[in-house]
């Protein structure tokens, strides 16, 4: 198929699907009469219920906690597979050893860069913890904070360079984390069943509304979360920087 | 254990032990990760099969978070347990056991990730078949394609095997993306994810929102399921992935698709677009046809063996869509049927391929020749797997065979038979045509200009010792297919699974209101004497293709010119399937396109 021949099927099959599209949204509610029911009774029982003022992370990590179990082994899955699509034949500790491109190239970052990075660090540290931790108070939650945290990751490599990020971050220690982070999701789901009859029924203590701790297995899911996408997130900075990495008697 | 306990752990357990294996798999030998992983698709395996056995007994409703309905309003996530989603789970665990089983000798590489996506694959495979929940349903289709795009490049060094894993990604997130489509539009309408929920709320009448939502879900599906023209991915894919992951991909992935498009039709559509059966049945059967005979037809031109098995697992995709396109109790239950024999045999061969591999260093036929004189079991094999796929007596995929065509005839399509028959024996013949290069070192001279294709990467351990478990687990597999039809019983409990299946009003009491389906109805099967010389006529109609493909050049020039025209429709197709993704996308939007305006104009 030349690029002719696929452009003009683009063009006719685009739209014939645009046409389906507008014939279908025409069948939508209009634009501001949300015919409910699911949001309307959820932002009207979950506030007590759960005592929770986050309704959207009472929806992901409790009434629909199923699904979200699914999308963190998701990202789980999607490290896995890419340290098995980057593995090379070296041995980790070979890696370590070698110079990176920017090194032969040129300097390492300035003072004036590192400084910042520290300050970043700072900032990313405690925002990511911040999140992290009021998940159910705040539009913030595991996966936000967890992301957030492992740009420590990333401002390391900026600042310091791949050795002390190796040095910092031991790899099989945060393969080990990353595990015990979406193992616990799941496992915090048996253990639920066992003690109530069924898979992430909210089991602890809900606490009051607006508490550091309420909403009962909200949080703690969210740590398990958190931790896990972090670690994930550390994992892959890993290995796309030992993609930096080159070898010694590199052809010219 | 209460059955409503099982259908979560079936699924969470193999999870927790993933994630086991990755976080220890630095610090254990890798037969600790081998033996683990082992034991958690045996787990899964034995809580499917209890499941499916309690779910006979009635359908086994699994409220997440314990968040019962509440005035017909689901709040959470179900799973929905009918003896067909159990046994289907309970198949793919089966699949991954055998798979495991097969890969104990197989990799020299250590490293936990392959034992981990592995266990997530099948979870997900295990949730995409249980769950009620429509969202619920597409988390895992993408859970189940993370994992497969990873595992099928996973011979990385081999060039080949990333561009296989990069289109099989690009377009199954295509197709994802459709049925994400579908299911905004539904949720803008119903405000409801749950299915029976939705199938409620829709009612007795479809309009072009419901239309357009069922075609953009039905077509996403089907490029799991790899309908003409959503198939290509599936070929490049299958010729590169590791040999125990294509025999879940071929075995139980694919049809995981066809499961699904008739699950959602059944649990959702079927109150809304009931009344339009006929125009659904129209484009399905033409779409259907179309994909048995040009899988079937590239099937048999291809000399790279898990090339030419995966062409014929599209042939056998048009087969089973047919068959939901005939909206058939009967041969609905002839579905499930086919889908369990195909899986088996289809399995079988793609470890003798495996086998071929590792001892031989290939799956070119035109190599192999000869190779397996004097080696009879896998020999026997192929040629039972072969057989199998043609739908001959006593194979599963005959008495699924059986079921379709008796649906058919009720409806007076009786024609269908020929092109589903026709497609069989195309593909059966080609596995013929291989093994008579293979065993006999028959068919023409190998032409000294033909390009010969690159070596295969070597994904097997050297010298690393007989693989017995590699010719046990093929041995299991094929006899497991050949004794289908001597499984008493097998026949009803299909089409009594299938009645059940396809009752929507009962599983809204079911679901919303925590009614007791019963045990499954009591459906007698049709006879199946005049099957059975279909069946054997499909055979000697494989052997008769494999014949003229072995021994066609010795005939006379006169009757050597029959093989032009096959061969310039067979150029034809080559040169659509050109291994380039943006092509791909391209088919994809145009059978979408098709799929939906075709839906639209019978429709209105």
């Amino acid at each position: 198929m030349n690029d002719r021949i696929r452009k003009t099927i683009m063009m006719a099959t685009g739209a014939a699907l645009f046409a389906l599209g507008l014939w279908a949204v025409g069948g939508l509610p209009s634009f501001g009469h949300y015919p409910g029911p699911y949001g309307d009774v959820l932002n009207t029982v979950a506030p007590h219920e759960r005592q929770i003022p986050n309704i959207v992370t009472a929806v992901n990590f409790d009434y629909r906690g199923m699904d979200t179990l699914g999308e963190e082994y998701i990202f789980f899955a999607a490290v896995a597979g890419i340290a098995l699509v980057l593995r090379n034949d070296r041995k980790r500790t070979t890696i370590d050893a070698l110079p990176s491109r920017r090194a032969l190239h040129g300097p390492d970052a300035t003072d004036a860069v590192r400084m910042f990075t520290v300050l970043a660090l700072a900032v990313t540290v405690a925002f990511g913890m911040y999140l992290g931790i009021h998940a159910a108070q705040t539009p913030g939650g595991g996966f936000q904070g967890g992301a957030l945290l492992s740009g420590f990751a990333a401002l390391l490599l900026l600042g310091f360079g791949f050795p002390v990020m190796r040095k910092i971050l031991s790899q099989d220690g945060f393969e080990a984390v990353e595990a015990a982070g979406a193992g616990a999701y799941a496992l915090i789901g048996i253990a639920t069943l066992v003690a109530s009859g069924a898979f992430l029924k909210n089991v602890l203590p809900l606490g009051g509304e607006g508490q550091l701790f309420s909403a009962g297995t909200i949080p703690i899911i969210n740590l398990c979360v958190g931790v896990e996408v972090c670690a994930g997130f550390f994992l892959l900075f890993l290995e796309f920087a030992h993609e930096t990495r080159i070898e010694e008697q590199e052809p010219e | 254990m209460s059955a409503n306990m099982l259908a979560p752990l079936a699924f969470a357990v193999p999870l927790v032990v993933a994630a086991v294996c990755a976080g220890i798999g630095p610090f254990v030998p890798r037969r600790v990760l081998d033996a683990l992983a082992f034991g958690g698709s045996v787990f899964s395996l034995a809580a499917c099969a209890l499941l499916a056995s309690d779910a006979a007994q009635g359908t086994v409703v699994h409220w997440f978070g314990g968040w019962e309905p509440r005035h017909g309003i689901a709040l959470g996530i179900a799973f929905v347990v009918d003896p067909v989603g159990a046994a289907l789970a309970a198949f793919a665990a089966f699949l991954t056991t055998a798979a495991m089983a097969f890969a104990w000798t197989y990799y020299d590489e250590s490293g936990p990730a392959f034992p981990v996506l592995m266990l997530v694959f099948m979870a997900a495979l295990i949730g995409f078949f249980l769950t009620g929940d429509l969202f619920n349903l597409f988390v895992f289709f993408e859970l189940m394609g993370v994992a497969a795009y990873a595992l099928t490049a996973y011979r990385t060094e081999d060039e080949s095997a990333v561009m296989g894993a990069l289109s099989f990604a690009v377009v199954n997130s295509a197709g994802a993306f459709l049925i994400l489509l579908g299911i905004a539009l539904l949720y803008g309408r119903t405000g409801a994810l749950n299915m029976a929920q939705i199938a409620h709320a829709l009612g007795g009448h479809a309009d072009g929102l419901v239309l357009v939502a069922f075609a953009f879900i039905a077509c996403g599906l089907l490029v799991k399921a790899a309908l003409v023209p959503f198939h290509f991915w599936l070929a490049d894919a299958h010729a590169v992935a590791p040999t125990p992951l294509c025999v879940l991909f071929s075995g139980i992935m694919v049809q995981a698709g066809i499961y699904a498009l008739a699950r959602v039709y059944w649990s959702v559509f079927s109150g809304a677009l009931g009344e339009h059966e006929t125009a659904l049945r129209g484009v399905f059967l033409a779409f259907g046809v179309a994909t048995a005979l040009v899988g079937g037809i590239m099937c048999f031109a291809q000399r790279h063996f898990k090339r030419l098995l995966a062409f014929s697992t599209i042939a056998h995709t048009g087969i089973l869509v047919c068959a939901f396109a005939l909206f058939r109790t009967q041969a609905l239950g002839g579905m499930w049927l086919y889908i369990l024999g195909h899986g088996l045999a289809k399995g079988a061969l793609f470890m003798c391929s495996g086998i071929l591999l590792n001892r031989f260093g290939s799956v070119d036929v035109e190599e192999l020749r000869n190779i397996l004189r004097g080696r009879p079991w896998v020999t026997g094999a192929i040629a039972l797997g072969a057989l199998a796929l043609a739908g001959m007596p006593p194979f599963g995929t005959f008495v699924g065979t059986a079921l379709i065509d008796d649906g058919a005839r009720e409806l007076g399509l009786s024609w269908l038979h020929f092109p589903l028959l026709l497609a069989a024996a195309l593909t059966g013949g080609s596995v013929l045509n291989a093994l008579g290069h293979m065993a006999f070192g028959w068919g023409p001279p190998p032409d000294p200009h033909a390009q010969t294709p690159k070596h295969e990467t070597t994904e097997t351990k050297k010298n690393g010792g007989f693989p017995y478990a590699m010719y046990a687990v093929a041995a299991v597999l094929t006899l497991a297919s050949f004794s289908a039809m001597f499984v008493g019983g097998a026949p009803a409990a299909a089409l009594g699974a299938a009645a059940r299946f396809v009752d929507r009003p009962a599983q809204l009491a079911v679901v919303m209101n925590g009614a007791s389906s019963g045990p499954l109805p009591h459906v007698a099967a049709p006879p199946l004497t005049e099957a059975i010389v279909y069946g054997f006529a499909t055979t000697l109609l494989a052997m008769a293709f494999a014949a003229f493909a072995l021994f066609g050049h010795r005939l006379p020039a006169a009757l050597a010119a029959l093989r032009r025209g096959p061969a310039l429709i067979v150029e034809a197709l080559r040169a659509v399937h050109d291994g380039v993704v943006t092509d791909y996308i391209a088919w994809l939007a145009a059978g979408t396109a098709t799929i939906g305006v075709a839906l639209a104009v019978l429709v209105r």
